[in-house]
C-alpha cells in the first residue's frame, strides 16, 4: 500500500500523551528542570504505528481530513513523522496541521516571554520541517499544505513559510476546500497561496465525514461553533450546529475498535448539545451520555464547557448532580474539563464577552464563577481554567477584581492558568500582550494562579491522576516537577520583589 | 476550485500604497454589490510569494466574513487584464485610485 497524499505533524502532535490528554499541555512549555527528551517523554512519547508508520491514534483534525479525502478517493492517509521517508517514492502532497505552530498561541507565548526560551512544540515543528524525510520530499517536488487552528501563525512567518517551500495555507474549516486543493496538487496546477475559509463555507453536517481512523484519547465532537460570541475566540464565528448521535456513535465505534478505550467530547461547551440557545437542556445531554456510557468502556471527559452552564444546569435541572452520580461516577473517580474565567472584572466582561454569563446577566459574573467552581467541586468535576491578561482595553482596577476572585476560588479543587492577550477572533486585528507591558498587577495574579495551581495539582496527582500502576514513572515525572516548580517559585520571588520596587522607583 | 464559483476576481496592487482598511471597505462594497461572500485576490507585486504577504497580512487578519482566495500573478497586471478580458468575467483592480 502506497500513498500519494500523506498527512502528518511534529511529534507533539502524533502522540497520545500516556492517553492522558491534559500531559499534552506540556508540549506548550519550554523544557523546565529536566532535560529536553524526558520533557518530550512525558509530554509527547511515540505512539504505537503499523508497519507502514500510521499512527494507532491521530489528533482528531487530522482524522476529519483524512476521512473526507477518503471518502472523495484520495490515496491518503496520516503518516507518523518519523515514517515519513517510507513514503517518499510516492508521495505528491503533504498535508500538516498543528495546535500551534510557532508556539504563538496561547499559553506557549506566555511561557515563552517568561522563561525566555522557545516552547518545545515550536522547536520540534522547526526540526521536523528541517529532517532530512521533509527536506527530500520537497527537493522531489511534493506540494506542501498547512492548515488546522493555528494556520493564521504562518502570516507572521513568511520567510520560514518561503525557506520550507509552503505551497498553501489553509485557514478555517477545510471541508469543502481540501478535496479541489489536493486534486490541483496532484495535477500540478498552480495552486493558492491563501485561503481563508468564511463563515458562510463553513460545511453543513452532511459535508463533514465520519472519522476513519482513531483519535487521539479518544477524542469526538458533538458540536461545532458556539453562541456566546466572545470578542476573544475564534470558533464563535463559526456557525453553530450540532453533530447527530448517530454520527458521534459511528466515531466512537471507530476508536473502541482501534483499542481506544476513553472518550473525550469535544465541544466549546459540551452542555449547551441541543441546548435552548444559552440555557443547557437535561434530556440531550442525558441522552448522550447515556449512549456515551453504553460504548465506551473507558473514562468519559469534556473538552470545554462554560461556567454559566454549569450554574445553571444545577440550580435549574440539578443536571449536573445527576449527570454524576447516575452516569459519570459510575465508572470513574472523576470528571475533567475546562472552562474559561478570563476576567473577573464586570466592566471588562461586558466589553469583550458580554453572553459569557449569559443566561445570569454579565454584573453577576464573579457570582457565576463562584457558584460554578463550588458546583464542580462538590460533584467531583476537576476544572482547568483559563485567565487572559493585557486585553485590549484592561485597567488596574479590571487586574485588582481579578486576583480577588482568585482568592474566593482558592478552597475549589482545579488548575488556573493565565494566558498572555493572542490576538484571534472579533480581536485579531488588537495588539499582542507583550513583556513591557507588564505590570504588578499581572504579576501578582500570575503568582496567586502559580501558587493555587501548586497546591491543587499535587492533590490531583496524589488522589485522583495517573493511579495506575504502569503510570507510576510519568506520576513520579509529574511529582518532581511540581517539587521544582516550587523550588524554583521561592527562588526568584526576591528577584520579582525586586523588579516590582525598581518599576515603582522608575514611575516615581 | 468550486470556492471560486460565484467569487468576486480582485486584482490588488501590492505595490502601491495600500491602507488595510481602505483596500477592505472597497473590497467590501465590491462585495456587497456583486452580491457574493468570496473573494478571489489577484496579487500583483514585486515582492515574490509570500513576502508579499507581509504586505497583505493587516487586510487579511481584519477579515473574519469572507471566503479569501489569495493567488500571486506577478509584478505586472496587464497580463491578468488580457486573460479576464479573453474570458469575459469581471476583474476589478484596487486600490481603486491606483496609478496606471
Amino acid at each position: 500500500m502506497v500513498f500519494e497524499v500523506v498527512i502528518s505533524s511534529d511529534r507533539t502532535m502524533i502522540s497520545n500523551h500516556h492517553g492522558r490528554e491534559f500531559l499534552g499541555f506540556m508540549t506548550t512549555s519550554p523544557p523546565i528542570g529536566l532535560p529536553e527528551k524526558v520533557w518530550m517523554w512525558l509530554a509527547a512519547p511515540k505512539p504505537k504505528v503499523d508497519r507502514l508508520g500510521r499512527p494507532v491514534e491521530a489528533p482528531y483534525g487530522l482524522r476529519k481530513v483524512e476521512a473526507k479525502l477518503l471518502e472523495e478517493g484520495f490515496n491518503t492517509a496520516i503518516v507518523d513523522p518519523d515514517h515519513i521517508a517510507k513514503h517518499l517514492d510516492t508521495m505528491k502532497v503533504l498535508l500538516l496541521g498543528h495546535h500551534d505552530y510557532f508556539a504563538y498561541g496561547p499559553p506557549s507565548n506566555e511561557w515563552w516571554i517568561i522563561m525566555g526560551k522557545e516552547p518545545i512544540n515550536r522547536i520540534s515543528f522547526m526540526r521536523f520541517m528541517n529532517s532530512t524525510a521533509v527536506r527530500e520530499a520537497k527537493r522531489r517536488g511534493v506540494k506542501i499544505i498547512v492548515g488546522g487552528p493555528a494556520a493564521w501563525q504562518w502570516l507572521w512567518e513568511p520567510g520560514l513559510w518561503k525557506k520550507w517551500g509552503i505551497d498553501t495555507v489553509v485557514e478555517g474549516e477545510a471541508e469543502l476546500v481540501i478535496g479541489d486543493l489536493v486534486e490541483a496538487a496532484l495535477n500540478g496546477e498552480k495552486l493558492p497561496d491563501y485561503v481563508y475559509v468564511g463563515p458562510s463555507d463553513s460545511p453543513s453536517i452532511d459535508e463533514i465525514s465520519v472519522i476513519k481512523g482513531a483519535s487521539v484519547n479518544g477524542l469526538v465532537e458533538i458540536m461545532r461553533g458556539c453562541p456566546r460570541g466572545c470578542k476573544f475566540c475564534s470558533v464563535t464565528l463559526r456557525p453553530l450546529r450540532f453533530i447527530p448521535l448517530d454520527y458521534i456513535r459511528k466515531e466512537i465505534e471507530v476508536n473502541v475498535r482501534a483499542g481506544v478505550k476513553n472518550v473525550i467530547l469535544h465541544s466549546e461547551d459540551v452542555l449547551l448539545y441541543h441546548a435552548d440557545g444559552v440555557k443547557p437542556l437535561p434530556e440531550p445531554i442525558l441522552k448522550l451520555h447515556k449512549m456515551v456510557a453504553s460504548l465506551v468502556p473507558g473514562t468519559i471527559t469534556w473538552s470545554h464547557t462554560s461556567l454559566a452552564a454549569i450554574k445553571y444546569s444545577e440550580e435549574k435541572h440539578r443536571l449536573i448532580t445527576r449527570l454524576m452520580n447516575e452516569i459519570i461516577l459510575t465508572r470513574q473517580e472523576f470528571l475533567g474539563v475546562e472552562v474559561g474565567i478570563e476576567t473577573g472584572s464586570t466592566r471588562l466582561a461586558k466589553t469583550i464577552m458580554p453572553a459569557k454569563a449569559a443566561p445570569y446577566p454579565t454584573e453577576k459574573w464573579p457570582e457565576v464563577v463562584v457558584d460554578a467552581f463550588r458546583i464542580m467541586h462538590e460533584n467531583r468535576i476537576i476544572p482547568a481554567a483559563t485567565l487572559i491578561l493585557g486585553l485590549p482595553k484592561e485597567r488596574e482596577d479590571d487586574l485588582v477584581a481579578t486576583a480577588e476572585l482568585l482568592d474566593e476560588l482558592k478552597q475549589y479543587r482545579s488548575l488556573i492558568v493565565p494566558m498572555f492577550f493572542v490576538p484571534m477572533g472579533a480581536l485579531k486585528n488588537m495588539d499582542w500582550f507583550r513583556k513591557h507591558r507588564i505590570k504588578e498587577e499581572h504579576i501578582e495574579i500570575m503568582l496567586k494562579t502559580l501558587y493555587h495551581s501548586l497546591y491543587w495539582a499535587e492533590d490531583i496527582v496524589n488522589n485522583f491522576y495517573l493511579k495506575e500502576p504502569h503510570m507510576y514513572p510519568v506520576r513520579l515525572g509529574i511529582k518532581i516537577l511540581i517539587k521544582y516548580i516550587r523550588f524554583k517559585a521561592r527562588q526568584v520571588k526576591p528577584a520579582i520583589e525586586a523588579f516590582l520596587q525598581e518599576r515603582e522607583k522608575k514611575n516615581t | 476550485m468550486d470556492l471560486m464559483d460565484s467569487a468576486i476576481h480582485i486584482a490588488l496592487l501590492l505595490d502601491e500604497e495600500i491602507k488595510s482598511a481602505k483596500v477592505l471597505n472597497e473590497m467590501a462594497s465590491l462585495v456587497r454589490k456583486e452580491r457574493t461572500r468570496r473573494i478571489v485576490l489577484h496579487i500583483i507585486s514585486s515582492s515574490p510569494p509570500p513576502l508579499y504577504m507581509e504586505k497583505l497580512r493587516d487586510a487579511l487578519v481584519n477579515n473574519i466574513a469572507y471566503t479569501i482566495i489569495v493567488k500571486y500573478e506577478g509584478a505586472n497586471v496587464k497580463n491578468l487584464e488580457r486573460l479576464f478580458s479573453e474570458t469575459g468575467r469581471p476583474l476589478y483592480i484596487l486600490p481603486l485610485n491606483h496609478r496606471d
